[in-house]
């Protein structure tokens, strides 16, 4: 299991917070930020290290094509993701309360040499 | 009218024959099935906007399985790359780097030219990286490529033979820049898995086929000692079908021979030939160092006898031909410069005469840790795929 998740595999992580999707849905409801060329290697890298799972749905007897994958994310994933959000709130907090108690006249001196 | 279909079928099929099945099922197979359901729900939709809409993505379609093939690749290079053996490789190129120094200082006590450093290191990086790539090359793809590979091996040679650069009676380079490649050189290991191929999938007709074109182009560059290695293979091959193990030294020992009889008439070698080598003329000039060359020599050829010993553990139905030809093409071409070193006046004895040499050893480094059991026992993708 990962230590840290990046950018994105947050993102399909939280998209996929109301159950299973496959990877063109999940293109669709990121508004853009998932591209339908790196989706498909983005989750086979996040089944490799156990972010989600995969299964191939049963296709009906009334639609034709080939079987579409569907994602779920795993309970690690979940518990990666609230960790990693609570560290991420622990950290603006810190950093909002620090902006609070330096005043703008109180910034230290720019060191020699930067102007 | 018909609804239409997502394009790119021949991406499709190139990565299904190519990839790790598991990536492609992860990676093109899913994006192939979700994007016909989605061409298939806008053009049900029956409006001109939705069938437009449905065209253009189907359209599109190749342009996504292409982005989604490039990322597949890497993925399984990536993966691949764990089953490099680095701590083979790694060390080759350090020797091989000793062995590029040691000819500098060789030369210089000689009193004669060395070879130009920038190339040899630039024979060197590239070798290194072929090697590596030929290494993770799962056997699969290795097998069922090198046929094709082998042919285009020989096209090369022939080229080569008709517009290569000719020097002494022969055409056996192709000028790139400062660099010179002997191309029959750089083929042969490609040409040996492409017979040893055939031989696995019983091909017969179509070995004797390449042995014959292979055999042919080599004639056209005049280069007699690639032509016996080849044909030496092929005997091996044939003679001993599936049991390499015992075909390595006989095939080696042919080879071997072979090229030495080739060098007599070789138009390149022959003139050379009984002259002293460099390496006598460093023992004359400088004993200490022209007796640690010939310790060097001794501790290179040993690495034939553990490319052998290795063979010899190569089992299973349609694997060791296919094995024969990397084990016998760079253990003559590390045995052979090696055995003609005192008498030719070589300042490279290592690496053959040159760079060409140096990457076919690379590439028959490679492959002989691709197609070897250990190789074959690792997974290229870990448990959880």
């Amino acid at each position: 299991m990962k230590q840290a998740l990046s950018m994105i595999e947050r993102l399909v992580l939280e998209l996929l917070d109301d159950g299973e999707r496959y990877g063109l849905a999940l293109v669709a409801a990121s508004g853009g930020r998932l591209k339908r060329g790196t989706v498909y290697v983005t989750l086979a890298r996040m089944e490799a290290v156990g972010l989600v799972t995969s299964r191939q749905e049963e296709a009906p007897a009334d639609r034709g094509g080939p079987p579409r994958r569907l994602y779920r994310r795993t309970p690690g994933a979940v518990a990666l993701l609230s960790l990693q959000a609570s560290v991420s709130e622990a950290l603006a907090a810190a950093v909002a309360s620090k902006a609070v108690q330096a005043a703008p006249g109180a910034l230290p001196p720019a060191p020699k040499g930067t102007r | 009218m018909s609804a239409p279909r997502a394009t790119g079928g021949f991406i499709l099929r190139w990565g299904e024959a190519h990839l790790e099945p598991e990536t492609y099922q992860r990676t093109l197979a899913a994006a192939a099935a979700d994007l016909e359901h989605e061409v298939g729900a806008l053009a049900s939709q029956g409006t001109p906007e939705a069938s437009a809409a449905a065209r253009r993505l189907a359209a599109r379609a190749r342009w996504v399985y292409a982005r989604v093939l490039l990322g597949a690749v890497a993925m399984d290079r990536q993966a691949a790359a764990r089953r490099v053996r680095w701590w083979v490789l790694l060390p080759a190129c350090v020797a091989v780097l000793l062995g590029i120094l040691g000819g500098q200082l060789v030369a210089s006590e000689a009193g004669v030219e060395p070879p130009p450093l920038v190339g040899t290191l630039v024979f060197l990086g590239v070798g290194a990286t072929l090697g590596a790539l030929m290494a993770s090359t799962p056997r699969r793809i290795l097998e069922g490529e090198a046929p094709g590979a082998a042919w285009l091996a020989v096209v090369a040679v022939a080229v080569t033979g008709l517009v290569g650069v000719a020097a002494g009676g022969a055409s056996r380079w192709v000028r790139l820049g400062p660099l010179q490649i002997q191309i029959a050189t750089l083929a042969m290991p490609f040409i040996g898995l492409g017979l040893g191929a055939l031989a696995a999938q019983r091909r017969r007709g179509q070995a004797l086929a390449l042995l014959g074109a292979a055999l042919a182009a080599m004639a056209l560059t005049a280069d007699l000692a690639s032509a016996i290695v080849v044909a030496a293979l092929a005997v091996g091959i044939a003679s001993h079908g599936e049991g390499a193990r015992r075909a390595v030294p006989e095939t080696l020992a042919l080879a071997l021979v072979g090229v030495g009889l080739a060098g007599l008439a070789d138009p390149i070698l022959a003139p050379s030939l009984g002259s002293e080598g460099v390496l006598g003329l460093v023992v004359q000039s400088n004993f200490a160092l022209g007796v640690l060359s010939f310790v060097a020599l001794g501790l290179v050829a040993a690495l034939p006898w553990g490319l052998w010993a290795q063979a010899r553990r190569w089992r299973g139905p349609g694997s060791d031909p296919l094995a024969l030809a990397p084990v016998v093409t760079l253990s003559a071409s590390l045995l052979v410069p090696i055995a003609m070193a005192p008498w030719v006046p070589s300042v490279l004895p290592l690496l053959g005469y040159g760079g060409s040499a140096l990457v076919a050893s690379f590439l028959g480094l490679g492959a002989a840790m691709a197609l070897s059991p250990r190789a074959a026992g690792r997974a290229p993708h870990t448990a959880s795929m």
